[in-house]
């Protein structure tokens, strides 16, 4: 059964923002419909329960899965994440589109890509000691 | 006994339906008919950018109650198809059993108004360059495309450079809206016209079947972006609204929850075997004559059942069909407008020179389908793919490219002694390098359109849901063929008034096509059974 805890801490990872009661029901019937937890490898169970247990590194995991394996159910039940956020009121904002000046949208895209890349390289650090539980033992 | 029986309620039924109705024949149309009831009664009658922020069940339509609305997996074909439309292959599977050979994935619709319940409403005509090999031309199909443009409401303009492509029609609605991406792409188009010309390239506004006024009561469209979704204007015309208009004449009825599986033809009429499905009960309905419009692979079926024909191969013609995702780069970052609408915004041709055959291109702005799907396309973590397509996604536009497609040996439908259509898709190594080589030359050209493509998408055989050609037309027809006037080979009393009878596809939209040609057959039939 997908926790609230891990609800929560994708919530988090995606907008910096918890999801609520609500939502967090709501993604965790979208998990049991769509990336249920019996089809997980032991592999890729400790790698859900390290970005659950350790928040922080929900997102270098999540980058690092996105070169690694973008299919890895971490990759899976952040889109659903996303998904559920995305279609509320409460999270519009974070996903309708938004405008900014010429030069104020090349220094986000930067800094949103250098964020990316330095999260990338932690995760890639970090990726082998998840799998093994390492850093939830 | 009724006049005329009609298989299917889609874009090619309703069109052969209407001369027949209309002329006082007894039209019966036997159809699965499935509807959404679910969701589209819950859409409020607002916009997008509204809802989004407004409506806190947006989730039951958006997601869908079992999250059909979240795509998993590889892009398939139908993907693209939202909750509130996902009804139109509803227990498809169970009814139209196939085996699927190459990856070609064939969606048989089950829905009131078949296929065309979900059409792009992209409504343009085929000239007689494309229509090169078959056996009728531009000059019969006229006098339909413009009895179709009357009942169904086309906007356009025959004003700018794809006048030469479409031919000047009479009653077209005002064109519809722009919105900024595809102003903006237009403008640069129109600064760069004498370059994009010497290259093949030729753009301007789409034909939609749009209802851009007021028209048999349906629109004006209010342009609320949510087209995908709930079309509360009912501004993009759909089978349903003309067999709306049908159901008027006391001489027609239309049956729904029954498909339709064989006919055994007599002297004097045709025996029509259905079954209701929900019912599981099996009808024979006499009538003087069969319209088959089930679709080029429902009545290919229909009549290899009937005619025993079990494991005849037959040819199968589908547009190949790839998408770009692009940004608009002058529009990076500029805010969106709250009012558009999720069609074509902008439809362009291309032929390099000394090539002899057009590619189309249709230009749509990505809004409407929601920003978590793009999320899954990009490698980058999901907050910074979040953070930066809200910044970009304003500025992105899907540029839509079908290919011709011709047939040959590779290209087969079957169906089996067991009921199961077995597609095989396999084109040749010279035409996937064409394509290629094509596709190539036209993304040289939506570069200059200031458009900067990010990634080609091949969402595999069959995706544009575009399927022809199984019972090809011909002036001698010969077995499992259709004469001039849909006559099915070998049959008195059977006419196929749908895709089946296209012998090959040029690269464009084939429902206006189907309609008209639908039409005209639908009028001949008329004249026939009058005596």
């Amino acid at each position: 059964m997908t926790s609230r805890r891990e609800a929560e801490a994708f919530a988090r990872c995606l907008t910096g923002r918890p999801c609520g009661r609500e939502r967090a029901a709501r993604y965790a019937a979208a998990c049991t419909r769509l990336a249920p937890e019996e089809r997980l490898t032991p592999a890729e169970r400790n790698i859900l329960r390290t970005a659950v247990r350790l928040p922080w590194l929900a997102g270098p995991l999540d980058a690092a899965c996105g070169v690694l394996q973008p299919a890895h159910p971490l990759r899976a039940r952040m889109f659903i994440m996303a998904a559920v956020l995305e279609a509320s009121p409460e999270g519009a904002r974070d996903f309708l589109p938004a405008s900014a000046s010429r030069p104020a949208l090349m220094v986000l895209t930067a800094a949103g890509l250098a964020k990316a890349a330095v999260k990338l390289l932690l995760g890639l650090a970090v990726f082998p000691l998840a799998r093994g539980r390492w850093l939830t033992s | 006994m009724v006049d005329v029986l009609i298989a299917g309620s889609g874009a090619s039924a309703v069109s052969a339906a209407w001369p027949l109705a209309e002329a006082g024949l007894r039209v019966l149309m036997l159809d699965t008919g499935e509807r959404d009831t679910v969701y589209t009664p819950d859409v409020p009658p607002e916009d997008f950018l509204s809802l989004r922020r407004t409506d806190p069940e947006q989730h039951r339509y958006f997601l869908g109650g079992e999250f059909e609305g979240i795509p998993f997996g590889s892009v398939r074909v139908g993907a693209q198809l939202t909750p509130p439309r996902q009804h139109l292959a509803r227990g498809s599977d169970a009814l139209y059993p196939k085996n699927i050979e190459d990856g070609f994935q064939a969606l048989e619709a089950t829905s009131l108004g078949g296929l065309a319940a979900a059409w792009g409403a992209s409504s343009t005509p085929f000239t007689d360059e494309e229509m090169d090999g078959w056996p009728i031309g531009r000059r019969e199909l006229q006098p339909h495309y413009d009895a179709v443009t009357a009942r169904t409401g086309i906007c356009g303009t025959s004003g700018d450079d794809l006048a030469g492509i479409f031919g000047d029609s009479p009653g077209l609605l005002p064109p519809a809206h722009q919105d900024r991406n595809a102003r903006e792409v237009h403008r640069l188009y129109m600064h760069r016209r004498a370059r994009l010309h010497a290259l093949g390239f030729l753009a301007g506004h789409p034909r939609l079947a749009f209802a851009t006024r007021r028209f048999r009561g349906r629109g004006p469209a209010r342009y609320l972006d949510m087209e995908f979704w709930a079309d509360k204007d009912e501004a993009v015309w759909r089978p349903v609204y003309t067999l709306r208009e049908l159901e008027r004449f006391p001489n027609f009825e239309y049956r729904e929850a029954t498909r339709v599986l064989s006919f055994e033809e007599s002297t004097d009429g045709v025996a029509v075997h259905a079954e209701d499905i929900r019912e599981k009960r099996a009808s024979t309905v006499q009538a003087r004559h069969l319209v088959l419009a089930a679709g080029a692979l429902g009545s290919a079926r229909i009549a290899v059942e009937s005619l025993r024909g079990w494991d005849t191969p037959l040819p199968l013609v589908s547009n190949p069909y790839t998408y770009y995702p692009v940004i608009v780069w002058r529009r990076a970052g500029r805010a969106v407008e709250r009012r558009r609408h999720s069609l074509t915004q902008l439809l362009a041709y291309f032929r390099a020179p000394g090539d002899d055959e057009w590619i189309q291109a249709q230009f749509y702005s990505y809004r409407s389908l929601l920003t978590f799907k793009l999320m899954k396309e990009s490698p980058l973590p999901h907050r910074e793919a979040r953070e930066l397509l809200r910044y970009w996604m304003g500025s992105f536009m899907i540029v839509g490219v079908h290919h011709p497609d011709r047939p040959h040996e590779g290209k087969s439908v079957r169906l089996g002694p067991d009921g199961r259509l077995t597609i095989s898709y396999r084109p040749t190594a010279g035409e996937e390098r064409l394509r290629r080589r094509r596709e190539q030359d036209l993304v040289r050209a939506v570069r200059l359109l200031g458009c900067i493509p990010v990634k080609r998408i091949d969402p595999g055989h069959g995706s544009s849901i575009h399927y022809a050609g199984t019972l090809p037309m011909a002036r001698k027809p010969g077995p499992w063929q259709i004469g001039t006037a849909g006559c099915l080979y070998g049959c008195r009393h059977v006419t196929v008034a749908d895709g089946s009878g296209f012998p090959h596809l040029p690269a464009k939209g084939l429902t206006f096509t189907l309609m008209a040609n639908a039409s005209r057959i639908g009028t001949l039939l008329t004249g026939r059974l009058r005596g």
